[in-house]
């Protein structure tokens, strides 16, 4: 675990706005990303999670602590005859998720090719584009609380998905089922 | 059609409407398409009648938020390093050395002019810090 201190947000975030955080860390395990929750937790700071910082308008420097979400790999869980389902890591660039899903010849998100971000924020909103969206393919997630570290799942139905809504606005997301 | 052939359209179309972030800042679409009820409208479609929607399930028209910001005149819009995208007005831009300040400023003058043209209340869909 690494905290930085101070750092430039300008390269990580798509609208190369110049603001700084107080503290950044980023994490490739979910071990590592509790060690930094619990650091953050003692230092009474409040978290926010960065995925591809490409749907963020920062205003202003942020007095706390910024994480990055480096979890990445995709692997296939199980198929039935209907379905292949695939587990993504968070911080797995979106448009990569798309291009292995094309390239294993599987259908359903093809239309959502090159929407910036990553895996783990296309729930958050239900990212949609050419009459499809991430609810019509999404099974379930993982999400860690950020105060807590408890790990809890989302169905589809749980998620309560709208048109760039649904209930994760303040959870932590870790991977995709 | 396979599933490549689709995802080619898809990115021919994005690359040829929105900007690329590596050449000038943005967060994609900045405000979600509002939903309106449909007899609301029906009477906005008898005094612009370029204007577009898409039925929702329940009873509401999705309006496209980038069409009624070209008609406020303020697509290409710009003060300073802030602006609206010239093509595809759904998008702000940083042309350089904007702050998140002056984006926000320009979001906010054209939920203003959106509201007093159409009457409807676009929100964001980016978060703001």
């Amino acid at each position: 675990m690494q905290i930085l201190e101070n750092i430039s947000l300008k390269s990580l975030n798509s609208f190369g706005i110049e603001a700084s955080a107080r503290y950044f860390s980023q994490f490739k395990t979910i071990e590592e990303l509790q060690g930094i929750l619990n650091w953050s937790k003692l230092k009474g700071l409040n978290p926010m999670i960065l995925g591809g910082g490409s749907n963020v308008l920062f205003t202003k420097n942020y007095d706390g602590l910024i994480l990055k979400n480096e979890l990445i790999g995709i692997e296939k869980v199980k198929d039935d005859d209907a379905f292949v389902y695939l587990k993504a890591g968070g911080g797995v660039v979106w448009h990569d998720f798309v291009m292995y899903c094309i390239k294993n010849n599987l259908s359903g998100i093809e239309n959502l090719a090159l929407i910036p971000g990553c895996v783990g924020a296309s729930p958050m909103q239900n990212i949609g584009a050419y009459g499809v969206e991430v609810k019509d393919c999404f099974y379930e997630l993982t999400a860690m609380d950020k105060q807590t570290s408890c790990m809890y799942k989302f169905t589809n139905s749980e998620c309560e998905f709208g048109y760039r809504e649904s209930v994760l606005n303040t959870s932590i997301k870790t991977d995709l089922l | 059609m396979t599933i490549a052939a689709i995802a080619n359209a898809v990115m021919a179309i994005r690359i040829s409407k929105l900007p690329d972030p590596a050449v000038i800042g943005n967060a994609g679409s900045f405000f979600k398409n509002p939903s309106v009820p449909k007899e609301q409208f029906d009477l906005l479609k008898e005094k612009y009648q370029g204007i577009v929607g898409y039925k929702n399930n329940e009873g509401l028209v999705k309006v496209a938020a980038g069409w009624m910001i070209d008609q406020c005149g303020l697509k290409g819009f710009t003060r300073g390093d802030a602006g609206v995208h010239d093509i595809q007005a759904l998008v702000l831009v940083n042309h350089g050395k904007a702050t998140g300040s002056e984006i926000l400023e320009i979001s906010k003058n054209v939920r203003t002019a959106v509201f007093e043209k159409f009457g409807i209340e676009i929100v964001p869909e980016v978060n703001i810090i």
